[in-house]
């Protein structure tokens, strides 16, 4: 130390002698635990277990609710076709029209056996509620026909909806076009069928008429 | 080990995480730093608050530490910075005492002022002790600038660089600040005598 002129050992000295106060040990302890707790390692903050479950779970949550939703609305959608009544404005539509069936049988409207011709004027004249679909509903279906089936059935209620046209099951359809066989009318029965089959591509043909 | 360590090889040990490197520099100077703030205060109470702000301090800085000087010279330069804003809050006449660079002769008279606390009691003069005890209520009774400037060359052993590095001053002035201490505390030792 080399101060020059402004040294005096002996201030110095005498100074030491005199200066002896300190910190106290509670102050000491504060600092010390503050400087220990700056030095410490920063630990990983231990999640609890909901926290480390809450994402997976909210996610599973999530993925269940939305499958469960999306069953429902499609189980919703195929009672909807297949049990909601026509409204009041349908119902009188088709009682005032006349009874218009599909094209292939159209033609055969003329020549058409008796039968066949009360059926058409039947239609218009029955209830609302008690439309021809109904009828073949209530059938037990085959087992393995049942999702053709049903979609053979809604679909003539389809077409009610948006045209009006008179309703005619599948199977009615059908006889009038075995009676067309049965009274030779090959070609007429022919055509008919194919119409039917464009009409109704799922349903499964009985046998005689394959 | 530690204790053959530097302060700044202490400090870059705490750096890195080592605790006991801290312990062992804050117990150098512990005591060094609080009789320059107790000095410097002259209130227990106030030197014990900044003595523990200053400390927090070093620790807190922990992480950013490089060597860019002694330490002794970095640790009284922050003193000297808090004892700055302290007497900012107590009021302008001790900041101005302070930092100014008025090296008043006048200011000896003040040192000679001091009512002699035991010539009530001759004989306990010639005792050391109380001649010590007197010696710093000489210092205490300095200028605060020069009382800084003491203080920094006996209780941080600073050379006269470092105290000017450490007060934000010339060599020049801190010179001649200690150099008015001590002609100052050596008259009114004289007296005493």
């Amino acid at each position: 130390m080399s101060h020059d002129d402004t040294r005096d050992e002996q201030l110095s000295r005498l100074y030491r002698e005199a200066a002896g106060e300190e910190p106290s040990e509670a102050m000491d302890r504060a600092i010390l635990a503050a400087a220990r707790a700056e030095a410490a390692p920063v630990q990983p903050r231990k999640r609890a277990w909901w926290q480390t479950w809450a994402g997976p779970a909210s996610v599973a949550a999530t993925v269940v609710l939305t499958v469960t939703l999306t069953l429902m609305v499609q189980q919703e959608q195929e009672h909807a076709f297949i049990e909601a009544p026509p409204s009041k404005g349908e119902a009188a539509d088709s009682a005032e029209k006349p009874a218009s069936p599909p094209p292939a049988v159209k033609q055969e409207a003329a020549p058409a056996p008796k039968p066949l011709a009360r059926e058409t004027k039947a239609e218009p004249a029955a209830p609302a509620g008690a439309l021809a679909p109904r009828a073949p509903m209530t059938e037990p279906a085959e087992p393995a026909a049942d999702a053709v089936e049903l979609r053979a059935r809604s679909a003539p209620l389809r077409k009610e909806a948006v045209g009006a046209a008179p309703a005619r099951t599948p199977e009615q359809w059908l006889e009038d076009i075995r009676r067309l066989k049965q009274q030779g009318k090959d070609k007429e029965a022919a055509e008919a069928l194919a119409d039917f089959r464009k009409a109704y591509p799922d349903f499964r043909l009985p046998d005689d008429l394959r | 080990m530690l204790d053959e360590m530097s302060d700044e090889a202490l400090m870059l040990a705490y750096r890195e995480g080592d605790a006991a490197a801290f312990e062992a520099l804050y117990r150098r100077w512990r005591g060094r730093l609080y009789r320059y703030l107790l000095r410097q205060c002259g209130n227990a109470a106030q030197a014990d608050e900044l003595f523990q702000d200053i400390w927090l301090k070093i620790v807190g800085a922990r992480r950013g530490y490089e060597v860019a000087a002694k330490f002794s010279t970095w640790l009284f330069r922050i003193a000297h910075n808090r004892l700055i804003d302290h007497y900012r809050t107590q009021g302008r006449a001790a900041l101005v005492s302070l930092v100014s660079y008025d090296d008043d002769p006048a200011d000896a008279d003040r040192v000679a002022a001091l009512p002699a606390a035991a010539s009530s009691q001759p004989e306990a003069i010639i005792e050391r002790k109380a001649l010590a005890h007197e010696l710093v209520r000489h210092i205490e009774a300095l200028p605060a600038a020069q009382r800084e400037t003491f203080l920094l060359s006996e209780e941080g052993e600073l050379t006269l660089e470092e105290i000017a590095a450490a007060t934000g001053v010339n060599r020049e002035t801190a010179k001649s600040r200690l150099r008015y201490a001590v002609n100052k505390l050596r008259a009114a030792l004289r007296e005493h005598k």
